[in-house]
Formats: structure tokens, C-alpha cells, sequence
């Protein structure tokens, strides 16, 4: 007698694995046009289309600027914009060389927060600069894009930019989380909505 | 919310009941978002929202791997289209380890450099129309593609472990041969990867343990017609069959179906 065997899943291993030993590793599973399923390969990596920079560490950040024709990259403790043809520019020197970095744009600038310093690149000029209003978050831990200003949090609080400027900012322009108050972990904004979000649930 | 004059205003109906484990963790993609949450029982997951109120999209199996973590506030995340397809990408650095999520079938993959290591992207950028990502450790910012068949000349563990199959209703049964139904004809033009193959391990026992592999060649490039098969792979006194297939040659590999002929 033959049966086919339905050999294609994902990954699905238990302890013990005698209940369901399934495991994939490097194959995503697919679905053609006429319902067969099919494992595929994942995609590789090649380094000789890319580019390798000089600077030490890891890359922290890629970032594909809607409105101007680079890529922008934050590779240890240097920022640098990158444009079509994969050349480099170096663009600023910040105060830490790893670790999460949040990115936001708005129609003219782009802010980048390391958790302890926050940049802002003028899109047009492709001029960095570090933020040194002293209403500025001393602990930014993350960054979005809003309307036309930027948000920016540390552990209490979101802070708000000027229109427009994310080089101006006012220590009163803040909020915080009232009704379940706790340290703020991310900003970001989906479907029109900024969300703040905690740890715990 | 609290303060003076607000550019912003609280809406109550949007309050999601999911901590968020790291910023790391969260993507955003085509009006999706996913993040590595804590629900209120305290169970670490991936979640998934359009706005709303989110979905578990992490299985049992991945969960439990996440409540055996030491450091989960390590993790890094993306999101990217290949061929059609949404994936979800996070990575534990700490932990070594990386898992892809495809919205297309619901499915997660494991994801391993070398043997068993995570995978080298932390971030990914579209540019030029093209998928660049940006290594975990080195100043390196790949082209990423499903056109490259390495990691950057590093081979690729392809492997694939299938759930306990019963051929014969949980009967023994003595299989005369197994085949593997896979795309052919792929083979490089010369070198170590012009005849790829299959190397298959079976299982008797459920998993537990698999006998010794055995090499399937799947065809020299534009050769599409030969039979990966084996024969006479004897009795199966439990009942139940499992197959693990690995694939390592530089070159392109599709995994159809397999077939078993038994008595």
C-alpha cells in the first residue's frame, strides 16, 4: 500500500518529544496556488552586494528615509547615511556604542535616541546634530513621529517636541500614564493612534 | 494622561492588556504590530495587533522555550516582505536563538547560523528595492535574498524533523521504500554542490532516537527526473515512521511531499 506522508509543517517540537518531534529550521513553510504545501528556503546573506564599514560594532539601526534618497545606518557609536550607490557619509559621532536606538521622522528631520542622548538629521541639508536643549529627556529611551512633532520617552513620562523642531523642547510639555502607572517601556504609533507601552499587563 | 495643553488626547477604547517585555521586541508593518508581551497570567508571548486588541500568535512550544529564558529584554525585531510573504523576525541574542514568524501560513521557523547559533541580522532596512540587514555583531550590512543560497559563503543548515506518522493505523509494517518528492535539477555547474543531497535519518521510535543518514541526490543542475528514494527500509515493529532531512549545499531547496510504499 502507498500513502503519502505530510511531511511539511513548521516548528512545533515538545518535551517530550515523542508527542510532536517537529522541528524546521531554515525552511519557511508556503502554500502554492493549488493548496500543496511546500517548504522553502529562507533567505541568505551576502556581504560582497552590501556594504562593510570600518567602524567597530555591531549595526544597531537601518533605517530607509521616506522622503530622501538614503539609507541611514547606526553602526557602534557613528551614525551614517548611505545612499544609492552604497556609498557612505559619515554623519555623527554618539555617546554609546550599543544597545536599542529608536528612530522617528517627520517631513523635514529625522530624531534618533540611544537611551541616554537624542540626534536629529535635517533631511534636506543632511545635517546631524546632537540635541543640547536642557528640557530635553535625559534618559530617551525611544522616539516617534506624531503629526509634526516628535515623542519622546524615558521611564515616567512622553515629551513632546516643537512643531516641526525636534531640536526644541519644553520640560512642561509631557504626560504620563495615570491609570495604570508604571515605567514606560516603548512609544510608537499605529492605525492614527500613539500607544505607550509597560511591562506588565 | 496628565498635564497643561495637549497636542494629544487619551482615548479609553484603546487600552491593550499586554505588557511589553522590550522595545526590541516591537514591529511595525503594513498597519501590523508585533511585540514580545506579557499577558495578565504573566505568560511571555508574541502578540499581534491591527489596532485592536491583540492575538497570541507564538505557540505553546515557543512560549515555553521564552519561560526557560534567563534574558528576554535582549530581543530584536523586524519585519520584511520575500516573496509575497510577511515575516516576523526576533532574535535573543543572549539566549542564541532566532525565530521567524510567516503571517501567510501562520507558521514559525527556527532560524540558526552555522549549527546552531542565532541568525546575524538585528535590523532591516528597504532601500534601492532591496532588503539590507544589518549584522548583530559586526559592521557588516548584508544584501538579504532569497536569491543567495549562503550566509555570505557560510552554508546554510536546512532541516526539516516531521511529526510521527502511523502508515499502517499504529500497525507494524514493513516499508519497501520512501520517497521524497522535492525540486530537482538545481546542482551548480561544478564543485562540491553539482550533485546536492538529502541527508535522512528515520526514526522507529517516535522521535527519540533515528538510525544512520543516508545521502538522496536530488539531481546534477537541469537533471529533473531522478528518484530520491529509498529502498527496503525493513520493519517498523511500532507502528510509526519519522523522517529528519537535512540540506546543506549552496544551492536553491523546495521540500514538496514524501511518499511511503508498505506491507
Amino acid at each position: 500500500m502507498k500513502v503519502e506522508l505530510p511531511i511539511n509543517g513548521g516548528y512545533e517540537k515538545t518535551d517530550p518529544l515523542q508527542f510532536v518531534p517537529s522541528d524546521t529550521v531554515n525552511l519557511y513553510l508556503d502554500m502554492t496556488p493549488t493548496k500543496e504545501s511546500v517548504l522553502s528556503s529562507t533567505a541568505g546573506l551576502n556581504l560582497e552586494n552590501g556594504i562593510s564599514l570600518s567602524t567597530q560594532g555591531a549595526v544597531r539601526q537601518l533605517y530607509s528615509s521616506k522622503l530622501t534618497e538614503y539609507l541611514f545606518s547606526v553602526v557602534g557609536n557613528i551614525i551614517y547615511a548611505i545612499d544609492s550607490g552604497l556609498n557612505y557619509i559619515f554623519g555623527i559621532k554618539i555617546g554609546t556604542d550599543q544597545g536599542y536606538v529608536g528612530v522617528g521622522e517627520t517631513v523635514d528631520e529625522m530624531l534618533m535616541v540611544d537611551g541616554v542622548k537624542g540626534y536629529v538629521i535635517n533631511k534636506e541639508t543632511l545635517v546631524f546634530t546632537e540635541i543640547t536643549d536642557p528640557d530635553f529627556p535625559s534618559l530617551p529611551k525611544d522616539v516617534v513621529a506624531f503629526g509634526n512633532r516628535f515623542y519622546v520617552i524615558d521611564n515616567s513620562n512622553a515629551y513632546y517636541s516643537g512643531v516641526n523642531d525636534g531640536l526644541s523642547w519644553n520640560t512642561l510639555n509631557k504626560f504620563t500614564i495615570t491609570s495604570y502607572p508604571d515605567t514606560i517601556v516603548a512609544i510608537k504609533v499605529l492605525d492614527g493612534r500613539l500607544y505607550l507601552l509597560e511591562p506588565v499587563a | 494622561m496628565q498635564g497643561g495643553s495637549f497636542p494629544v488626547a487619551r482615548d479609553e477604547s484603546s487600552v491593550i492588556e499586554y505588557g511589553c517585555a522590550t522595545a526590541g521586541s516591537i514591529s511595525e508593518s503594513n498597519g501590523l504590530m508585533f511585540w514580545l508581551g506579557y499577558d495578565t497570567e504573566g505568560v511571555t508571548s508574541i502578540v499581534l495587533t491591527e489596532g485592536g486588541n491583540p492575538t497570541r500568535v507564538s505557540t505553546t512550544e515557543i512560549e515555553s522555550l521564552f519561560q526557560k529564558y534567563s534574558v528576554v529584554n535582549d530581543a530584536r525585531s523586524f519585519m520584511y516582505w520575500m516573496n509575497g510573504i510577511l515575516f516576523y523576525q526576533i532574535n535573543f541574542t543572549i539566549e542564541n536563538a532566532s525565530f521567524l514568524f510567516n503571517l501567510k501560513t501562520k507558521s514559525w521557523t527556527r532560524l540558526v547560523f552555522k549549527d546552531n547559533e542565532r541568525q546575524r541580522g538585528d535590523c532591516i532596512a528597504l532601500f534601492n528595492g532591496k532588503n539590507y540587514m544589518g549584522d548583530y555583531e559586526n559592521p557588516y550590512i548584508y544584501d538579504f535574498s532569497v536569491d543567495y543560497h549562503t550566509d555570505n559563503n557560510v552554508s546554510i543548515k536546512r532541516k526539516r524533523v516531521t511529526n510521527v506518522f502511523y502508515p499502517n493505523k499504529g500497525q507494524p509494517f514493513i516499508c519497501r521504500y520512501l520517497r521524497l518528492i522535492c525540486e530537482q535539477g538545481v546542482g551548480l555547474e561544478n564543485g562540491q554542490d553539482e550533485i546536492p543531497k538529502i541527508l535522512v535519518r528515520i526514526s522507529r521510535d517516535n522521535g527519540a532516537t533515528f538510525g544512520n543518514q543516508i545521502h538522496l541526490n536530488v539531481g546534477r543542475l537541469g537533471q529533473t527526473m531522478i528518484k530520491t528514494e529509498i529502498y527496503r527500509l525493513g520493519l517498523f515493529e511500532y507502528g510509526s515512521i519519522v523522517l529528519e532531512m537535512e540540506f546543506y549545499n549552496f544551492t536553491r531547496f523546495n521540500l514538496i511531499k514524501a511518499f511511503v510504499e508498505f506491507s
